[in-house]
């Protein structure tokens, strides 16, 4: 009897228990009755001192992409890219054989064409007309030891004279595919004419290439002989071009393709291709063989950006209007210090940030819908300190790299900005404390800033509503 | 000289015994079972809600307790009672709460089940005047889940804040009674005041932002006070009154207090304190009366005063006021010891109170009245009585939107006896 009692009563405490109201619904009820043990306080009065800087080393060598070209910019000066390559042998040039078995067929000279295809990017004016010429290195490209690609300021040294030039108009899109069928039937390569950039550029190289190869010249069947023969090549624009643009490499690439005529009548071609990485002569693996090198004239600028031009040097806004410039290929980020944000930890017992944001507008007036338009590419964020290193690069909450996001009002053009969550960075440093040095570097990606064409030019007025701003939803625990 | 002799196991009696306090201290003390005590919004204020842990006698009448006296009760609201519990029992008690409520505010309602094991005691006779017990029962707790939003200064946007409040104190008492002369009874309650009441709020902006600010704080009590009491009792003929009272100074406890602070996707905690110091139990006294007639009739009232008001938590002073609780009850013992119906053999009991509470909010004392009813029904052979109270009330008010609970709570307790101490005519 008292057995059954027991069992009868602790399972009357389980069944009981278990149909106890769920701890954790949510239950408006009571909510006035609660006083506040926090307040949230929105702060964007920090001070935000901004500078611009401009940073060294920017690889321009090993993109799947070559940017080429140049433009006019009101506010960045004279902005323009070479690109300096070897080009491929492209297998042993030889005499042919005819259809009647007959070898040691002599090739008649036809033309010397340059094939490229630009992809959809570009900057600048696409309506005028644009100019390249072709240019023979003195030198050959020869990478330092250890060092696997180029950098944007360097230089090769190269005959004045060209060996071919020609002018065109660009159509990003248009020239950007390749015309390789009409309804059901294939192309051969030899017909096709119209996809890409097809320039002829001067016979007299082509010439030269030609008679070597009927004079049975191992020069065109040794790439080795062909390296020493051909060192490379700089493409340049022309001074007057107004859109700074990109080519592929790779596949479809750029070539120099040479068409030629068998003695009697078969029409042949010979391609000399732009090969993005080739083994390196004497050591392992491969190596970038052709970069770009980016050229800026900023002497007669309106804020004098010239001024810039060691790496650890920067230019503070309030001797620029009171702007920052960002801009790819040459390398120029914005500086942000933010001096007193700690001083956040002395409000209440303790807090946290809820939320933080750096805010900033584009200058008006600085960017249209067509020509300058606001950069397509990401806009990431670096801790740095007084030499203006890359200490690192902010990440989310998930670990991947933090961006910009553009905040864009259709109805209010003017009142769109940009903003990049600093959330974590803002409650470290509360946390940990930053030094008077501490800032951020504000610019397109590092890695691949020597491939990016945009800039930005970013207002920070003091006095301005469009100010650089760090907007906090502080917590105060009092 | 009194010669004690036990005629059952000893040692399995022991053996249950523990084994029943050891599952009562898991059910009352932790959260094993997910139990809440409390589901009132009220808890979030002083020490949390007080509980209610008198036996299923007192319940049944409103809590009337100072004057009550029964050889078969353990009543540890007034210890000197204890002097003259049944000397060849041992006492077991063991009583449950079931409290379902419904808060309302405006025109909003929302329903709440909570169950707690709101006492486990037993007791026995240690010489002829002298009766001991120990207890263990909760003694406050927090139940509250508050979601809230909040305007952010200076913004256009709102923040979502929620309270949770968990946890709950509990209190280990010794409680002993002693016969000083034929009228007059002296009792103290020594009471370890032990349990972790642990408030956290979070604060999100509202719409899809990921940072949480959690705070929270713990307030972990581990320390010693006590109330003293007594019984004064004269028979009158026919009929004998009871007085009763109680006494407990202020003391603090000792106390340690924790609180942290953390930022989510951050590193490190923002906030980390530990502090030790005390709280306090306030000063209070009760007194009450209990009139018999025959032995088939009782009837009492208690008045109890707490000073609530200059308390303080941690140095902290709280806005807490002092509490003022009257009880009436009385009690019908149908059983002339021949009864053979059931119904007769029961006992019938109703009281009421009414209770200006401890907290006052926004201006409004947090007041409490109700009504009970209950039935002592014994169990075959002697071996105890199943008491069984309902209890009918109300707590806050509907005034300047406030939250009003009402609730039923039914109070089920077990009052087990085991004849340890007979002298056997033959051994």
């Amino acid at each position: 009897m008292r057995k059954l009692i027991s069992i009868l009563f602790v399972s009357a405490l389980w069944f009981f228990t278990s149909c106890n109201s769920d701890t954790f619904q949510e239950h408006e009820i009571g909510d006035n009755l609660i006083d506040k043990s926090t307040e949230v306080h929105l702060i964007d009065t920090f001070t935000v001192r901004s500078a611009t800087v401009k940073l060294d080393s920017l690889l321009t060598s090993g993109y799947s992409n070559v940017l080429f070209g140049g433009y006019h910019d009101e506010f960045f000066g004279e902005v323009s890219s070479e690109f300096y390559t070897t080009l491929g042998l492209g297998g042993a040039f030889e005499m042919g054989a005819d259809a009647n078995g007959k070898k040691n067929v002599k090739l008649q000279f036809d033309s010397l064409v340059f094939i490229g295809f630009p992809d959809t990017r570009y900057y600048g004016d696409t309506l005028q007309e644009q100019t390249i010429s072709f240019h023979k290195l003195k030198e050959e490209i020869d990478l330092p030891n250890g060092q696997i690609g180029f950098y944007g300021h360097h230089t090769i040294a190269h005959d004045e004279v060209a060996f071919g030039s020609a002018s065109f108009y660009l159509k990003p899109r248009k020239q950007s595919v390749e015309i390789k069928t009409i309804g059901d039937k294939t192309i051969p390569e030899i017909e096709r004419e119209r996809d890409g950039l097809r320039l002829r550029i001067d016979d007299a190289f082509g010439w030269d290439i030609i008679n070597r190869v009927n004079a049975d010249d191992d020069t065109l069947q040794n790439i080795f002989k062909w390296r020493n023969f051909f060192n490379g090549m700089v493409l340049k624009p022309g001074s007057e071009n107004s859109a700074l643009f990109s080519f592929k490499l790779g596949a479809p690439g750029m070539n120099l393709r040479l068409y030629f005529t068998y003695e009697g009548g078969d029409r042949g071609y010979h391609d000399f291709p732009v090969i993005l990485a080739a083994p390196r002569q004497g050591e392992n693996g491969l190596a970038y063989y052709n970069f770009s090198n980016f050229v800026s004239d900023k002497s007669s600028t309106p804020q004098d950006l010239g001024r810039i031009v060691e790496e650890t040097e920067e230019l503070k806004s309030e001797e620029t209007d009171d702007l920052a410039f960002i801009q790819g290929g040459i390398g120029f980020y914005a500086k942000v210090k933010i001096p007193y944000v700690e001083n956040l930890n002395n409000l209440g017992v303790t807090g946290g940030v809820l939320k933080s944001e750096l805010i900033f507008y584009p200058l008006e007036g600085s960017f249209d819908n067509s020509i300058f338009r606001l950069p397509s590419s990401a806009i990431s964020v670096y801790v740095t300190n007084r030499d203006n290193n890359r200490v690192m690069a902010l990440t989310d909450s998930r670990g991947a790299a933090l961006r910009a996001v553009y905040n864009n009002y259709t109805e209010h053009k003017n009142e769109s900005y940009y903003s990049i969550d600093l959330t974590s960075y803002v409650n470290d440093i509360l946390t940990n404390g930053q030094d008077y040095e501490d800032a951020l570097l504000i610019g397109f990606p590092y890695e691949s800033i020597g491939n990016t064409i945009d800039r930005m030019i970013i207002e920070n007025d003091p006095n301005s509503d469009f100010r650089i701003r760090l907007k906090t939803t502080y917590v105060v625990q009092n | 000289m009194w010669n004690v002799r036990m005629n059952t196991n000893f040692f399995n009696s022991t053996g249950k015994i523990t084994a029943l306090l050891i599952l009562g201290l898991l059910l009352i003390t932790s959260n094993v079972f997910s139990q809440n005590n409390t589901s009132s919004p009220y808890s979030y204020f002083g020490l949390g809600e007080r509980m209610q842990n008198m036996n299923g006698n007192s319940a049944a009448m409103g809590g009337v307790s100072y004057g009550y006296k029964r050889g078969d009760v353990l009543n540890l609201s007034n210890p000197a009672s204890l002097s003259s519990i049944d000397s060849l029992k041992f006492h077991f008690n063991i009583g449950t709460t079931f409290k379902f409520s419904k808060l309302n505010q405006g025109d909003k309602s929302d329903h709440f089940n909570d169950f707690n094991l709101s006492r486990i005691a037993f007791g026995f006779k240690v010489s002829h005047r002298y009766g001991t017990a120990l207890s263990i029962s909760p003694y406050s707790s927090l139940g509250y889940d508050i979601t809230k939003r909040d305007k952010i200064l200076g913004d256009s946007r709102s923040v979502i804040r929620s309270l949770l409040g968990t946890g709950g104190l509990n209190q280990f008492v010794w409680s002993n009674g002693v016969q000083l002369s034929k009228d007059l009874s002296l009792g103290v309650n020594g009471i370890y005041l032990f349990g972790n009441n642990t408030r956290s709020e979070d604060v999100v902006i509202e719409g899809g932002a990921s940072t949480v600010y959690s705070g929270k704080t713990e307030l972990i009590s581990k320390g010693l006070y006590f109330n003293l009491a007594l019984q004064y009792e004269r028979t009158f003929g026919d009929y004998k009154i009871n007085f009763g009272g109680m006494y407990q100074p202020n003391i603090s406890v000792d106390a340690k207090k924790i609180t942290s602070v953390y930022v989510s996707n951050s590193s490190a905690s923002r906030f980390e304190d530990e502090d030790r110091g005390t709280f306090d139990v306030p000063e209070s006294f009760g007194v009450g009366f209990g009139l018999n007639k025959g032995k088939h009739l009782w009837f009492g009232g208690d008045y109890t005063h707490e000073k609530w008001s200059g308390t303080r938590i941690f140095d902290e002073a709280t806005d807490l006021v002092n509490r003022d609780k009257f009880s009436l009850g009385m009690e019908y013992n149908a059983n002339d010891g021949y009864a053979r119906k059931f119904i007769k053999k029961m006992t019938y009991r109703m009281g009421g109170f009414y209770d200006n509470g401890y907290i006052k909010v926004g201006g409004n004392n947090i007041d409490s009245y109700g009504l009970s009813l209950g039935l002592g029904i014994p169990m075959a052979q002697q071996k105890g009585m199943l008491n069984i109270a309902v209890e009918f009330g109300s707590t806050g008010t509907l005034n300047n939107n406030m939250v009003r609970e009402d609730y039923t709570r039914v109070t089920i307790d077990f009052n087990l006896f085991e004849t340890w101490f007979v002298k056997r005519k033959y051994q």
